[in-house]
């Protein structure tokens, strides 16, 4: 395939280009309540061609082998024409000449494993969600996602590596007259089957949460104190830093930039994040992101000092910083962009009895469902919490959306927890789908948060 | 297509083939700088079959082996699941305007040389960063199936995504433009973002506390999704919708009426089949608050044992890849009737409010039980009938069921199909207790 790839970039003149080629496979069982919704697996395959000529930088996605030639020419005119549009020339520094193959170790490959097992286990995590009379629908799959890359420079990079994602989860509703509350469970990684296994106690208690919730308060909208679990102190560092971290999301917004400057105190000094895709068996783990850079560990705040930021090979000569092998596709369909690996605030001294006594009066809130960010601004969910009177646990309580603003949040922060914990399954929706995106940290507790509640 | 069919048809009762094409173009500027170019040519084919009451599904982008995608296809089939429907023969559809093909002959250059113009326009008018994309996109869609259902559509869409940002951050007054045909855009679209925007400029902090709340067209959507849950057909069948056995009752103001029109072909995206090659119609979801009908696909109408309403569609929350997605139910055109109020009426009319501009973690949420808890990104303080400034770190929060009960107003026209709707006693949660 290599060589197949090297005819094909023989053909351009451009300063730079590169080609990926992948072959997709997805294999899917889904469970609606006790009913099989689909089952089966399927491989796609295309090709992501990126083409940097006279300062213009064009990329272009194409699925026909036979569309090769054309797709390179229609690359090569884009990039003169953003060349003519551009007030300075794209350049990408940092040229790393990689070449290798990394197909990862694991301990049990899901490839190896019959439809038929992968099958019996979705069903028993789903019966487990199931038994309780006031369950009224589940919403459970196997996913497996294997990549098999293939990846060329004309600087003479070539790389091959293969990314397995597997997952089980889904969602939990319990009802009770007109009134629904649903949960998420999950399970998974990327380290191989075995990760999948003995999760029985994950479903027993996410099943219960959704029967308590019925019972549960709706939390009033308003500022808080709040305690985040470690779910939620992931999605926060996620959506409210993460994406702001990355070198894309600021470079086009002068403002923006200015505000992000390395060596801005933005946060509280108790804080440190980082982002770390070579962290063995987390679910982010990567060895080459798609433009051919070795990934590695990028501190993003010390000491609530901004001092990184994650980078593509263009975004890293932009600002004159070093490359951080953070340039991710999700799949042949797309060029890459820049995206976090594996996400999280680094522990700090407290444990939780303590950051509760801290805390005294608001909110413990756990378990994060969904969350979105506008770059400054960030909103995520939280499946359920509960009241905190005189640092002791009481009434849980549902309908938790917390907002806020990057900055002030950041310096709000007054505790970091001593315990660490990273999702299983990850996820993030910018502009594409980046299912191996993980995150997760300590407790913390953030200081007067607007929460929105049901009244 | 038809050797695919036939190969198919050797191990399956019956077969449905899908289709795609699509070629993509788009090009952005931020702050009047190209940022991105970028150009795609995808394919790809699904195959479903149907055999004794069961289905198998398979999908491919590169359909070099006929043999290959059926025997996925057979895998999935020996999964047992369930299929209580027959694939229809649908023909003699009405002609419906989708595809205007001057969109094919648009260059790359004309498309980034007409969002250059927009960027200027708005970078003159506001001093504001204005961040522009643009869009060309045409597809060829064929379902083939073996009752004889042969059809065929083409569709090309241009859409213009004009924006003014806030200094400092990534919020911002924009409304997208879609049309099938490539225009230069309408100067009272870029009028009314700059013009809002320049109202809008100064951040506030207003109290908390219930207020009236407007939803711009461009957050529709959020409340939509909440909608669609509800009347779906799907949702009925899993037991998951509150408006079971309500057929027939007042579940929103009667100043509400929302109708699926796929047919109506002013817009991009017009359908006269759906995806799995059943007729679509006009139809009322809700009429004057009264709750008249659930929307289905060929899989839930057959678990039901109604009718389909040509409502089986490839698309999920945020999109998805079509050809890798199975039919389910889905409502894809809908329409709420209009008021009698221009939006800038509709802001006269408020005392004192928000306007919700953008929302963020609009899909986080108990969707199914119509609860919504959105971020504004921005929203828009309005006092004495006039928009004062903008706010952000504040959510809005509600359930559909109540606030569309609370009907204020409705604007006098649609935005890609959505007005501005009005809503009174919406809780605002904001820094200012």
């Amino acid at each position: 395939m290599l060589r197949k790839l090297k005819s094909i970039l023989q053909l351009t003149t451009a300063d730079y280009a590169d080609i990926r080629y992948e072959v997709r496979t997805d294999t899917s069982i889904a469970y609606n309540c006790r009913e099989l919704t689909g089952i089966g697996s399927n491989s796609c395959d295309g090709f992501v061609i990126r083409v940097l000529n006279q300062g213009g930088f064009a990329t272009i996605a194409f699925t026909k082998p036979s569309d090769a030639l054309k797709a390179l020419k229609q690359a090569e005119v884009n990039a003169l024409l953003a060349s003519k549009h551009k007030e300075k020339p794209v350049r990408i520094g940092n040229p790393q000449i990689n070449k290798g193959q990394f197909l990862p170790v694991l301990s049990i490959d899901p490839r190896t494993v019959s439809l038929e097992e992968k099958q019996a286990l979705t069903l028993k995590y789903n019966e487990i969600a199931l038994k309780h009379p006031k369950i009224v629908n589940t919403v459970v799959s196997y996913d497996e996602v294997v990549r098999e890359k293939y990846f060329i420079s004309s600087e003479g990079a070539e790389i091959r590596e293969d990314l397995v994602t597997t997952r089980i989860g889904g969602m939990i509703t319990a009802k009770d007259g007109n009134l629904l509350q649903n949960v998420r469970v999950n399970t998974g990684g990327s380290t191989g089957f075995e990760i999948l296994l003995g999760a029985e106690a994950a479903f027993e208690k996410k099943r219960e949460i959704a029967v308590a919730l019925l019972s549960a308060k709706p939390l009033k909208s308003g500022t808080y104190n709040v305690i985040l679990n470690p779910s939620m102190s992931g999605v926060f560092t996620h959506e409210a830093f993460g994406h702001f971290s990355e070198a894309d999301c600021i470079e086009g917004s002068p403002s923006m930039r200015a505000k992000m400057k390395l060596g801005s105190l933005l946060g509280s000094e108790i804080l440190n994040i980082k982002d770390n895709p070579t962290l063995r068996g987390a679910l982010g783990y990567y060895r080459w992101d798609d433009e051919g850079v070795e990934a590695r560990p990028a501190q993003l705040l010390k000491k609530g000092v901004l001092v990184g930021r994650l980078h593509s090979r263009r975004t890293a000569e932009e600002f004159g910083e070093p490359v951080s092998g953070h340039c991710v596709a999700e799949d042949y369909r797309f060029a890459p962009i820049i995206r976090m690996g594996t996400i999280f605030i680094e522990p700090g001294k407290d444990d939780l009895e303590s950051m509760l006594s801290q805390l005294g009066d608001g909110l413990y809130i756990l378990d994060a469902k969904g969350g979105q960010t506008n770059g400054e601004n960030f909103t995520f969910g939280a499946q359920y919490g509960y009241l905190i009177k005189n640092g002791k646990i009481g009434e849980m309580i549902r309908d938790i959306n917390i907002t806020g603003n990057l900055y002030q949040t950041m310096k709000n922060i007054s505790a970091v927890g001593s315990d660490f914990e990273l999702t299983k399954s990850g996820g993030c929706g910018k502009g594409q789908t980046n299912i191996r995106s993980c995150y997760g940290g300590p407790h913390i507790i953030i200081r007067n948060v607007v929460v929105g509640g049901a009244a | 297509m038809k050797k695919l069919l036939e190969i198919a048809l050797k191990t399956a009762d019956s077969a449905e083939i899908y289709k795609l094409d699509t070629i993509n173009h788009s090009v952005s500027f931020e702050n009047s700088r190209l940022m991105e170019m970028e150009s795609s040519f995808q394919s790809g084919v699904s195959l479903r079959l149907l055999k004794n009451g069961r289905q198998g599904f398979a999908f491919t982008k590169n359909l070099r082996d006929r043999l290959c995608l059926v025997k996925n296809a057979l895998v999935s089939l020996s999964g047992a699941v369930e299929a209580p429907f027959e694939l229809p023969r649908t023909a003699k559809l009405p002609r419906l305007s989708t595809f205007d093909k001057s969109i094919s002959m648009v260059t790359t250059a004309e498309l980034a040389a007409e969002c250059d113009r927009v960027s200027k326009l708005l970078d003159s008018k506001t001093k504001a960063q204005a961040n522009v994309a643009g869009i060309l996109i045409t597809t060829r869609l064929s379902i083939l199936n073996s009752s004889g259902t042969d059809l065929k559509q083409k569709h090309s869409t241009y859409v213009l995504v004009p924006a003014v940002l806030f200094p400092g951050t990534c919020t911002s007054i924009s409304r997208i433009s879609a049309k099938k045909t490539f225009k230069p855009a309408d100067g009272s679209l870029l009028d009314f973002i700059t013009g809002t925007y320049n109202s809008a400029r100064e951040e506030v902090v207003p109290a908390s506390g219930k207020m009236k709340v407007m939803f711009m067209p461009e957050v529709m959507y959020a409340l939509f999704w909440r909608i669609k849950a509800g009347v779906s057909g799907e949702s009925l069948y899993r037991k998951t919708t509150p408006l079971a056995g309500k057929i027939g009752q007042k579940i929103f103001s009667d100043r509400i009426t929302i109708y699926n029109d796929p047919l109506d072909d002013s817009e991009p995206g017009a359908r006269s089949f759906d995806d799995e090659g059943t007729a679509c119609r006009k139809y009322p979801i809700v009429e004057k608050g009264v709750f008249r009908n659930f929307y289905f696909d060929l899989l839930h109408a057959g678990k039901m044992k109604v009718p389909p309403t040509g409502n089986g569609f490839r698309s999920a929350m945020w999109g998805g890849d079509r050809v890798t997605m199975k039919p389910g139910s889905a409502l894809t055109h809908p329409r709420f009737k209009t008021g009698s109020k221009s939006f800038s009426e509709m802001v006269e009319s408020m005392d004192e409010g928000i306007i919700v501009a953008h929302a963020l973690g609009a899909h986080s949420g108990n969707i199914p039980n119509g609860d919504l808890s959105i971020g504004l990104s921005p929203g828009l303080y309005v006092k004495d009938g006039k928009i004062r400034g903008h706010v952000k770190d504040a959510m809005v929060t509600g359930n559909i069921y109540e606030m569309f009960n609370n009907v204020l107003e409705i604007e006098n026209e649609l935005h890609d199909g959505d007005p501005a709707i009005l809503f009174d006693q919406v809780s605002v949660a904001t820094r200012k207790k």
